[in-house]
């Protein structure tokens, strides 16, 4: 789907499908096998251990405490699968183009760059991740839900760190608010098919996705 | 006790560094501009990615550890006191050593970036290693504290200690002399006979050099020196 517009409204239509029932969740992931064959973007996998990994520890909990864990995994697994599908390949850029199309030069341009530069962030976060868990092996801590906690801290850490730097920088550079931007879309005839496809499964749900609501 | 690079070729999408050589006991200073694979190198060398090609060996060397140029992700304590127990050391001594006295209490990630260097430095050096890899030890520091550091790594380095840093100003005396250059680690020789063709050498070396002496080290003391025997 190369339209960002409609990649950004089937990619919530599609995470409520997925999150609201296992159905959804079913319905998605058929989605999912159809319309991103292109465009699957799915991390390292090491990462893709991380994430999971924290998924599956939650949907442990979850069962122990006597809740549908697995029903948690599966819904949270195929919301994954969604967001890596619509901002893996770094759509920052896109989003600055669909706030700006959105909500005009002002507000949209300061959505955008607020966008821009948190999925910039997501993009580092993968490095981010590799180096911590070196250092934390390198201290002799093994396993990962010891390393856990203390990797979580660190990356979050780096991560703020990070946005004041932008932050300040922005703001050595003038930067108050608002700006001129000219967005750009792209679009086939397989998007407006892909797009219907999440607007069908929100309808295929509607009963169980407004109780859900 | 060495490390030897055994015909190694790292790689990542256009970029590619060749390397070989034997690391003895002793300071090796590796040298490279930004972008050259200094970093990539190091993490290599301690063992932390795999080569493209070609063989990382230790030989008598069972403890080693790299520090990274960023001490944020080292950082894995909450506190101060929780960091520098993170790696098995006491708060007091090393708050001491890297001038945070009184502060063992703080939250680590509200120190500043030079701060936080001066405590993984000292808590690095404080550690008993075979191998100690340095990777920009000096980046983030004021020069008051490049300096304390250049004097705590060579009262404290380890048998086999690595360096790999584009540091011009406050360098260290060092036993080996190594750069990195078009693709390829240049194993430069032993200090002071590789110092002359040391081409990334910093300006006060290649001063020293256009009057055809050649400095006992690398220091600026070094360089000093030299300029006052030929005076002399």
């Amino acid at each position: 789907m190369q339209d960002a517009r409609l990649r950004i409204v089937s990619t919530f239509l599609l995470s409520c499908a997925a999150f609201s029932s296992i159905t959804g969740a079913v319905l998605v992931f058929m989605w999912w096998t159809i319309f991103a064959r292109d465009r699957r973007n799915l991390p390292g996998r090491r990462t893709a251990v991380i994430i999971f990994g924290t998924l599956a520890l939650v949907a442990v909990f979850t069962a122990l405490v006597g809740g549908d864990g697995a029903g948690y995994l599966l819904r949270l697994s195929v919301v994954m699968l969604i967001a890596f599908w619509a901002f893996g390949g770094g759509a920052g850029e896109e989003l600055f183009d669909v706030a700006v199309w959105a909500f005009g030069d002002r507000w949209g341009f300061d959505i955008g760059l607020a966008a821009d530069m948190a999925l910039g962030s997501l993009g580092r976060i993968e490095d981010d991740i590799i180096l911590t868990r070196h250092a934390i092996a390198m201290k002799g801590t093994t396993g990962l839900v010891r390393s856990l906690v203390p990797l979580g801290v660190s990356v979050v850490m780096v991560q703020i760190r990070r946005a004041g730097c932008q932050a300040k920088t922005l703001a050595v550079r003038g930067y108050h608010s608002g700006g001129t931007y000219v967005p750009r879309f792209n679009h086939g005839k397989e998007d407006y098919v892909a797009f219907l496809g999440s607007i069908l499964i929100i309808f295929a749900l509607l009963g169980t996705f407004v109780r859900y609501l | 006790m060495e490390l030897a690079l055994e015909e190694v070729i790292l790689t990542r999408k256009n970029w590619s560094l060749s390397a070989r050589g034997i690391f003895s006991e002793g300071i090796h200073l590796i040298t490279g501009r930004v972008g050259s694979g200094k970093s990539t190198l190091a993490q290599a060398i301690a063992r932390l990615m795999e080569p493209t090609s070609g063989n990382i060996a230790y030989h008598g060397i069972s403890r080693h550890t790299l520090s990274m140029q960023f001490p944020e992700y080292h950082t894995t304590g909450h506190l101060v006191r929780d960091e520098i127990r993170s790696w098995g050391l006491e708060p007091e001594r090393i708050c001491m050593e890297a001038g945070l006295m009184g502060r063992a209490h703080e939250r680590s990630f509200a120190l500043s970036r030079g701060e936080l260097k001066r405590l993984h430095m000292s808590c690095i050096l404080a550690g008993t290693w075979d191998l100690l890899i340095l990777d920009e030890p000096f980046s983030t520091l004021d020069p008051v504290w490049k300096h304390r550091m250049r004097r705590k790594i060579l009262a404290h380095h380890p048998p086999v200690t690595l360096i790999f840093t584009h540091e011009q100003a406050v360098l260290p005396r060092v036993d080996y002399l190594w750069e990195i250059r078009g693709g390829y680690l240049h194993a430069l020789g032993p200090v002071p006979e590789a110092i002359p063709s040391w081409q990334g050498a910093p300006r006060y070396i290649e001063e020293v050099l256009k009057y055809g002496v050649v400095p006992d080290n690398i220091t600026l003391e070094d360089a000093e020196d030299a300029l006052c025997r030929m005076h002399a």
